[in-house]
């Protein structure tokens, strides 16, 4: 973790948030606190497993339901139509061996920082339902925030129309140590361009800034914007895209010195993957 | 193997849990009769909780195809040592279907990922025994009944309602830190309840089958 991170919790704290965790409900601090706490205590480990064990008998436990006949023809219908299985593995897709070389090890740890079940899987369903929560919240903040400069509206504007278009990709980033509580997502619009959401990322040092950058399949990496967290350690960045991408392999954050770099050359904070 | 296409028996769990093994090596070779199959099994208990957690039989089955399909194109990522079918079917039951409970109240914050197992140690052995049938859920509900009222409201609103910790005790107005531990402890309880009670019924099927000669 970061040096002088406060609101570091002590064993029992992180031994008391077992079962939350295993229901589901903790937040996203306490949620990466433990997990990292995890590997290293299998104590608390083993209480995670009975906890899980015991969360999936509670879904035994529920009145028993028969559902429609009619359900089971189109279940079966939609579920096998049309979806190519996409062969899952703990490192990263076989695109990682067109990673640049500095990013691939830290993009196997993200792979594992972000577990299998969430790389690159997700319906159309869950992409739309995911953007509209995204940009529900959005427009909960924009009602909040009605005294804006027209900056901030065009900002706001631009924003959604990355969240609402139709070629949108969502990726989750994964802190890297030391800042494994980072985390962020980037919405990727080709035509529309990148809307990047950082939390938890650690206080910059004096003469540094966070650079976020855009790793194409061709290796190149085309820093896109810099970064200065608030003092809570979020950010955002809305960018048009850049001239010429259609593809991108990898969305990294590495530290630079201030005023940024032609190329990465500084600590990767945070790695996702497409 | 007595058994037919129900899994009620208690002794059955292992082979249950060995078929649904089978069952997604099959769906990884992109057998549809075992996706029918798996539907066979576990349709019924994905659309009871779902229409626990959503009380809407629409919705439930929404979640009923999603998890299928979801089930269908994530048969390669499931990790037997992890969880057994059933429970993995189930958390994305639930997630799915707290998830859009969330929606339809308005809460915008994202669903806690699925919480991820640590390896497990060299000798996992119980979830095996949490096989599904009217006898298990009765088991369930038994042990469900040694927790203490406050212990079961709290993870009741935890499970059935994907609340978090601090609405939990703005809801039974209690203190967080005391919602915290009685969701630790009750989880932890009824883990030992379900435990005794698997032990109870692996004694009773040894038996019967020391009964019948059956080899296993």
């Amino acid at each position: 973790m970061a040096g002088g991170d406060s609101k570091a919790m002590d064993h029992n704290e992180l031994r008391d948030l077992t079962g939350a965790y295993a229901l589901g409900i903790l937040t996203d601090d306490e949620r990466l606190a433990l997990e990292s706490h995890l590997r290293d205590c299998p104590s608390c480990a083993d209480e995670v497993r009975e906890s899980i064990e015991a969360t999936s008998a509670l879904a035994f436990g529920v009145k028993q339901v028969d559902p429609p006949a009619s359900l089971r023809g189109r279940v079966l219908a939609a579920a096998t139509a049309g979806y190519e299985p996409i062969p899952l593995t703990t490192k990263p897709p076989a695109s990682s061996s067109a990673l640049p070389y500095w990013l691939s090890a830290a993009a196997a740890l993200a792979a594992v920082a972000l577990g299998l079940y969430a790389l690159n899987l997700r319906t159309k369903v869950q992409d739309l339902e995911a953007r509209l929560r995204v940009a529900t919240a959005a427009s909960e903040t924009m009602q909040k925030q009605l005294v804006s400069l027209s900056a901030e509206a065009s900002d706001a504007q631009r924003r959604f129309t990355i969240l609402a278009a139709r070629d949108v990709r969502r990726i989750d980033l994964a802190g890297l140590p030391p800042a494994t509580s980072a985390s962020a997502q980037a919405f990727w619009s080709p035509t529309q361009g990148l809307f990047f959401a950082g939390t938890n990322l650690p206080a910059l040092p004096a003469g540094r800034v966070y650079q976020l950058w855009m790793v194409t399949p061709e290796q190149a990496a085309l820093g896109i914007a810099l970064l200065t967290p608030d003092a809570s350690g979020r950010v955002t960045t809305t960018t048009p895209n850049p001239a010429g991408v259609t593809r991108v392999a990898a969305v990294a954050v590495t530290l630079e010195p201030a005023g940024g770099s032609p190329s990465p050359t500084g600590d990767k904070v945070l790695v996702g993957l497409f | 193997m007595s058994a037919g296409s129900r899994v009620s028996p208690p002794d059955a769990s292992a082979a249950v849990a060995s078929q649904d093994r089978q069952t997604i090596e099959r769906m990884r070779r992109r057998d549809s009769a075992a996706l029918a199959d798996l539907y066979d099994r576990y349709a019924r208990s994905v659309y009871s909780l779902a229409c626990r957690i959503l009380t809407d039989r629409t919705e439930a089955e929404d979640v009923v195809q999603e998890v299928f399909s979801q089930a269908w194109r994530q048969a390669d990522a499931y990790d037997a040592k992890r969880a057994p079918v059933a429970g993995w079917l189930l958390m994305m039951t639930r997630t799915r279907a707290i998830d859009r409970l969330r929606a339809r109240s308005g809460r915008v914050q994202m669903v806690q990922a699925l919480p991820t197992l640590p390896d497990p140690p060299d000798q996992h052995e119980g979830p095996e025994a949490l096989a599904i049938g009217e006898q298990e859920a009765a088991r369930v509900r038994a042990a469900l009944d040694t927790l203490t009222e406050s212990q079961r409201s709290a993870i009741e609103l935890a499970y059935y309602e994907g609340l978090s910790q601090s609405d939990i005790a703005a809801r039974l107005r209690e203190p967080l830190g005391t919602v915290k531990t009685r969701i630790r402890t009750g989880l932890l309880k009824l883990r030992s309840a379900l435990r005794d009670a698997a032990q109870v019924s692996d004694q009773e099927s040894l038996g019967r089958r020391g009964l019948e000669g059956n080899g296993s």
